[in-house]
């Protein structure tokens, strides 16, 4: 797949597309502005050293030597699958606090659920989806098979929080009832934290109904 | 496995280790947040570094949840049980890292906030005895050529 197109799975993910995004987010914090207090140094560093393990977690497993082994055991070919897919999103969502700033890839540095084709689901990521960082999921009381409640907050705008019905960003709670972007149009963050936070667990102790499609 | 014993598999990390080291993080984060006015290099590396170890701790939690649960935990298959492992691993080895800066600190766990290099004790046997039948085969190529 040439890189200049859309990511759109994890398969696709390059060696190239982690070498770039990391560079991206090393000069956004050079060593040589390391903070004004012990405090601040210690976070810049926290940050540096949790790049240098997740970069490396996808680097190897994307260089010959892992692709040799994932090739001789199905077990290591599964690792490295996930490893990939769960590394390069932990480094999306670190870029997201630069977002706005020249040299950032909106195409490529994106996180998806969906390691191929094979096991894309009917129910894809939307593909128009805000950026969000997830920060909290609430398991469904009474339906373990079913997807958590995922309340997410805007990256673009912090203070605005979604509620939806797993990570995909496809059905969100409207107050009410479930909607998707595709039918509604308009934006799920529409709540505070703390409304989110009582939607979300007002919606995972709601009961299914029994064909499992509440949407 | 106790909680004061040094850590040393995947599987023996608990939800009281994940708490922990999320609580250490946070409130490091947290601080400097609040020290530092919005749009400052130091408030946006203290936001970044609270996102990933949320997600992380996020990540470690809905993993145990799932392995700890005999309901779920080896009734979708090995596939769906490794899934879950390795996204405990891989979101602990993130949450391990960013804690090394606060190594020797008050309340730093050395003992338990250590990555593990294997799932279980299984997996460390099985890589050994792969160790020792690379090296078998490598003096055999040697003794012959």
């Amino acid at each position: 797949m040439s890189e200049a197109k859309k990511l759109r799975w994890t398969v696709d993910v390059t060696l190239n597309d982690v070498d770039s995004l990391v560079s991206f987010l090393r000069a956004q914090m050079p060593e040589s502005d390391i903070g004004s207090s012990e405090q601040a140094y210690r976070t810049h560093y926290a940050l540096r050293t949790a790049i240098n393990v997740v970069s490396h977690n996808v680097q190897y497993r994307l260089g010959e030597e892992a692709i040799a082994h994932a090739k001789e055991r199905p077990d290591w070919d599964l690792e490295r699958a996930h490893t990939i897919q769960r590394s390069w999103g932990d480094l999306v969502n670190i870029a997201r606090e630069w977002k706005g700033v020249e040299g950032f890839d909106h195409e490529r540095w994106v996180y998806r659920e969906v390691v191929d084709t094979e096991e894309e689901a009917p129910a894809s990521p939307d593909e128009t989806a805000e950026p969000a960082v997830f920060e909290y999921r609430i398991p469904r009381a009474r339906d373990g098979a079913a997807e958590d409640i995922v309340v997410a907050r805007s990256a673009e705008h912090p203070e605005s929080w979604g509620v939806f019905e797993g990570s995909t960003q496809g059905w969100h709670w409207d107050g009410s009832s479930w909607q998707h972007p595709s039918l509604t149009g308009s934006s799920p963050y529409r709540y505070t934290e703390q409304d989110a936070l009582a939607a979300a667990r007002r919606c995972a102790a709601a009961p299914r109904n029994p064909e499992g499609t509440d949407h | 496995m106790q909680q004061d014993q040094q850590l040393r598999y995947t599987v023996d990390i608990t939800h009281a280790d994940v708490d922990a080291i999320e609580t250490f993080l946070d409130s490091h984060a947290e601080a400097q947040r609040a020290a530092h006015p919005p749009e400052t290099a130091e408030h946006r590396m203290a936001s970044t570094v609270r996102g990933l170890v949320r997600q992380s701790a996020w990540d470690a939690r809905k993993a145990l949840d799932f392995i700890l649960d005999d309901e779920h935990f080896g009734a979708y298959g090995k596939q769906a049980d490794l899934k879950e492992l390795h996204r405990l691993k891989c979101a602990w080895s993130v949450l391990v890292k960013a804690a090394v800066p606060w190594q020797g600190e008050a309340g730093h766990d050395t003992n338990r906030w250590r990555s593990t290099e294997f799932t279980d004790r299984s997996e460390e046997e099985a890589a050994e005895r792969e160790r020792v039948g690379m090296r078998a085969a490598v003096k055999a190529m040697e003794r012959r050529a």
